[in-house]
């Protein structure tokens, strides 16, 4: 660790005397935080940073800004599993269907590791063509609604 | 420190606080375990002899695994902060209650304290100490003039009044 | 109540040693019995089966590591016990129908569940068990695995009907009690195959520890892991020197000397054994 930093200070130092400019968002990347920057992020509301699961290009193609919600379409404004909501990403506004969630939900209901979404057109057609990561297999019970979601998918549990 | 919650009064609180702290409250309590060992009776706050109670029978409960036990052996350094006090614990104190299951403390009230505040107060004391019992046996004051003639005349109304009940149960 | 839990898993392997020490005694008066019945009979058969004893031996000792379930214990502060006492009866009731086998935080198990919404009307799940919780009938155990680089969890209600079956795949023990620390290690600890061969074990022998300590993910973490309140050893950190001396700023040593702290479950555990054993066998 102390080894890594020193090796950073000397690149900057150099690379501030070759450019002549300040490397502070550079240095920003390296360092290794010891505190967490936001409170645990386990209820989707608005700006929570989401995972985008899907293959499409536009949620895949790396970006300076994570892809935020900005709505939630319900009336608690906490999204769960099966809510619809407004994504900031890429500067586009896209709609996006919740698949997982850090949240712990009902008993005997999967929790993931991060919160998942998938892009969704305003009709409901999502935009990528294959989801891998798992989907909980709650969402079948409003199959008429994803079923082009649910097409997609390849792994429940 | 109680070991249930009594329903609907504390709350979910199972201690006092006590002290500067939970460290301090300890310490202080320690010392209270320690002079009681050393006198088998003191005086003290009601509400600390109270808190004191249960960690000075759990010692005793300690002291009778034996002086081989190790972890008798930590809790009675710890508690008993001059340590001549551990050797009376094991072979004075741990003998006197190895035929007893528990309740080696009696703690009862006195009057509050004058000097300083008006604090309730409490003495302490472990069974079967040397010292003449707090609680004097009550005598037998049967045989005083005075309850002897109360006795008498208790006698003479319960015959005045035993021939009337016959009467009231014929109407 | 670290301390306590800690007291609470030792008293067992305490009985067991007792126990164990005691064993040897049972069959060989077994074995001698029944070679004093042959020579009452008359004449002395020469050839005697060897193996017996040992069926005898391999009977008494799966009798003897007795494993109470932990939701059998009731929480300590209730004075009137008959929840638990009311829970238990429905507890065994389900026992009864329902094989739920031993099992421990750190063991492998898979989960097949009833689910109107999966293909078969049933999922399977396998994962290492992370947590247990709970106390009676709402006990529960959290199972984890990583899917396609994606960490899962589900929490199950132990005697939830809509449990099919509970196998255990492979059975042991870690360092600790909690294995919460796997959302923060790194991925490959809590990854297991959905496929996975249960591993055969023989029925007498000790539950093995697992010793691995885990490495973690860099810092933001969901606990402060190293901080003395969760007092854990299956982690390898590996965090600088004075983070891991100031994190020490938080040990609270007075806390195992505070006596009525201590729960002492092994006199309940005893009752408790005896009521459920002569109720299962019934």
């Amino acid at each position: 660790m102390a080894n890594k930093w020193q090796i950073t200070k000397i690149q900057m130092a150099l690379l501030n005397r070759q450019l002549g400019l300040s490397l502070t968002h550079l240095r920003s990347t390296v360092i290794q935080r010891h505190f967490s920057v936001t409170g645990a992020c386990s209820a989707i509301q608005k700006l929570t940073r989401v995972r985008v699961v899907d293959n499409s290009a536009l949620g895949n193609t790396p970006y300076h800004r994570p892809p935020k919600c900005i709505h939630v379409y319900n009336k608690t404004g906490v999204g769960k599993v099966g809510d619809t909501i407004l994504l900031a990403i890429k500067g586009e506004k896209k709609k996006a269907l919740i698949v997982g969630q850090k949240m712990p939900g009902p008993p005997m209901t999967p929790r993931f590791d991060s919160n998942n979404v998938v892009l969704i057109e305003d009709n409901g057609n999502p935009i990528g063509t294959r989801i891998k990561t798992p989907i909980p297999y709650i969402l079948r019970r409003r199959e008429g609604e994803f079923s082009k979601v649910l097409a997609i998918a390849r792994n429940f549990v | 420190m109680r070991l249930s919650v009594a329903a609907a009064i504390s709350h979910g609180r199972v201690h006092r606080r006590l002290g500067l702290g939970p460290r301090s409250r300890l310490d202080l309590l320690r010392n209270l375990v320690t002079a009681l060992v050393r006198h088998e009776r003191i005086e003290a706050p009601w509400a600390r002899a109270d808190e004191m109670r249960g960690y000075a029978e759990r010692l005793i409960d300690y002291a009778k695994l034996g002086d081989t036990n190790e972890q008798a052996m930590r809790m009675a350094n710890f508690w008993l902060t001059e340590k001549d006090l551990i050797h009376k614990l094991f072979k004075v104190l741990a003998p006197r209650f190895q035929p007893h299951p528990g309740k080696y403390t009696r703690l009862l009230q006195i009057p509050n304290r004058d000097s300083l505040d008006r604090a309730k107060m409490a003495v302490i004391e472990l069974k079967g100490n040397p010292y003449p019992p707090l609680i004097r046996p009550r005598c037998d004051s049967e045989k005083t003039l005075l309850n002897q003639l109360l006795k008498g005349y208790r006698e003479d109304i319960q015959r005045a009044t035993a021939p009337r009940a016959p009467e009231g149960t014929a109407v | 109540m670290a301390a306590a839990c800690g007291r609470l898993w030792e008293r067992p392997a305490a009985a067991l040693a007792g126990l164990a020490a005691a064993r040897p005694a049972a069959p060989r008066r077994c074995f001698s019995f029944s070679g004093y019945r042959s020579y009452s009979d008359g004449e002395p058969e020469k050839f005697k089966p060897p193996p017996k004893p040992v069926i005898i031996d391999k009977q008494k000792q799966s009798v003897e590591r007795r494993f109470l379930s932990p939701e059998f214990i009731p929480p300590r502060g209730r004075t009137n016990p008959l929840k638990f006492y009311i829970e238990r009866k429905d507890m065994i009731q389900r026992r009864k129908v329902f094989n739920i086998p031993e099992f421990y935080v750190g063991s492998i198990l898979a989960v097949t569940t009833a689910d109107p919404y999966a293909n078969g009307k049933a999922s399977r799940f396998v994962g290492i068990c992370i947590q247990r919780g709970g106390k009676g009938l709402g006990a529960t155990f959290v199972l984890r695995n990583v899917i396609e680089d994606q960490g899962v969890e589900i929490c199950y209600e132990l005697y939830n009907p809509r449990i099919q079956e509970i196998k255990v795949l492979k059975l042991e023990k870690r360092l600790d009690d909690n294995l919460m620390y796997l959302r923060d290690a790194l991925p490959e600890y809590s990854t297991f195959d959905m496929n996975m061969k249960p591993e055969s074990r023989l029925d007498h022998e000790e539950i093995p520890v697992n010793k691995l300590q885990v490495r973690m993910k860099p810092k933001p973490w969901s606990k402060r892991w190293e901080r003395p309140k969760y007092n854990i050893k299956g982690i390898k950190f590996e965090l600088p020197e004075e983070k891991m001396k100031e994190a020490q700023k938080w040990n609270k040593p007075w806390l195992e000397f505070d006596m009525l702290r201590e729960y002492d479950t092994s006199k309940i555990e005893e009752k408790i054994w005896k009521e459920v054993n002569e109720e299962l066998k019934k």
